[in-house]
């Protein structure tokens, strides 16, 4: 007989969507309006990373767990609003905080991190489990750019994962 | 073989018509107010559609040779009814109330789907309107309403519309 015998089973799961999902920046907050939510219209958040072993011997190929992979990340795409909020917000967190002494040194860690929470939502938009809580900082470029279109405007950052708040390890 | 005769045709029985048809509200969703029971809801329907599931082939070519084999079966998923509103809102309060269960204003949450999903009955009679055939449509809510058209010149009666989505049906003779 097989597992899956009737689209009952399928039709009584409350199956979880994409957009629900919600996050905001902590610790400080950037300006208002986007002090108390963040306009993300996408988010890539890595749960794990694992790297394996894999070796030959006799008999055939075999692989194990061997270390935690590659750093974890969050790649995001926001939107922002017509006075540049979140575009200098960044700017000033990279350029004046992480780049503390004009671009000739970085600031300590500590210093360079910012909290961001994820929370991920249930039909009924209320938080499922506990919030996600890590601390950040942008990874790569920001870049503006102008076309000759009517869209809004969006902004790919890749943020790295430094450390996980709540009951969780360094990531 | 010749061909049929006047008799024969004659002798085939009555034919089924498009206007003996009832809609019966089977299940109405838990959490939806203002979800009309079967008087009210067959009352002001004025059309609608059957359900159906549309299958794909399996193709197998060897050699020159081909042979299909019947593929997966897929329900058509929705289904459009046609409504003649009154004026005490019935249709209308219908439509929003069920909308606002799926998404709601302002909010975009939404109900359980067990809580919103309604079971509808489409039963298709004989002459003396003793119903002989049912399709069944379970998982349904509403998908795309279209509350009608208005115009200048006419005394029509508002005629909403309501595509509703389903998971499945059953079908067979009653």
């Amino acid at each position: 007989m097989p597992f899956l015998d009737n689209i009952e089973k399928i039709r009584t799961v409350e199956w979880g969507h994409t957009y629900l999902w919600d996050a905001r920046f902590l610790n400080p907050e950037p300006p208002k309006p986007f002090n108390d939510w963040f306009p993300a219209a996408t988010m890539d958040e890595d749960i794990f990373s694992l790297d394996s072993y894999a070796f030959d011997a006799r008999g055939g190929a075999f692989s194990f767990p061997l270390r935690r992979g590659s750093i974890k990340k969050i790649d995001m795409t926001f939107f922002d609003d017509v006075n540049n909020t979140l575009l200098n917000w960044f700017e000033t967190w990279v350029n004046e905080i992480i780049f503390n002494r004009k671009g000739s040194l970085v600031s300590p860690l500590e210093e360079c991190v910012r909290q961001i929470t994820i929370v991920r939502l249930d039909h009924a938009k209320q938080p499922v489990g506990n919030p996600r809580n890590y601390w950040v900082y942008p990874e790569g470029k920001l870049t503006f750019r102008g076309d000759s279109s009517s869209s809004i405007r969006s902004f790919p950052i890749s943020l790295v994962i430094v450390g996980t708040i709540g009951n969780s390890t360094i990531g | 073989m010749p061909r049929i005769t006047l008799d024969q045709i004659r002798a085939m029985g009555d034919v089924t018509q498009t206007f003996r048809w009832n809609l019966v509200v089977v299940k109405a969703p838990t959490s939806v107010p203002n979800f009309p029971a079967t008087a009210a809801a067959d009352l002001r329907i004025e059309t609608s559609e059957l359900p159906k599931k549309t299958g794909s082939s399996v193709e197998v070519t060897l050699k020159g040779h081909s042979v299909k084999y019947p593929g997966i079966y897929k329900p058509q998923g929705t289904l459009s009814f046609g409504f003649v509103e009154t004026v005490d809102n019935v249709i209308a309060n219908w439509f929003a109330s069920w909308q606002q269960a799926c998404w709601a204003n302002n909010t975009g949450a939404r109900v359980p789907k067990k809580d919103l999903e309604a079971v509808f009955q489409l039963q298709l009679l004989k002459n003396d309107d003793v119903a002989r055939w049912q399709y069944t449509m379970k998982g349904c809510f509403i998908e795309d309403p279209n509350p009608g058209q208005l115009d200048s010149s006419s005394a029509d009666p508002l005629k909403p519309q309501m595509t509703i989505s389903y998971d499945d049906f059953t079908q067979g003779p009653l």
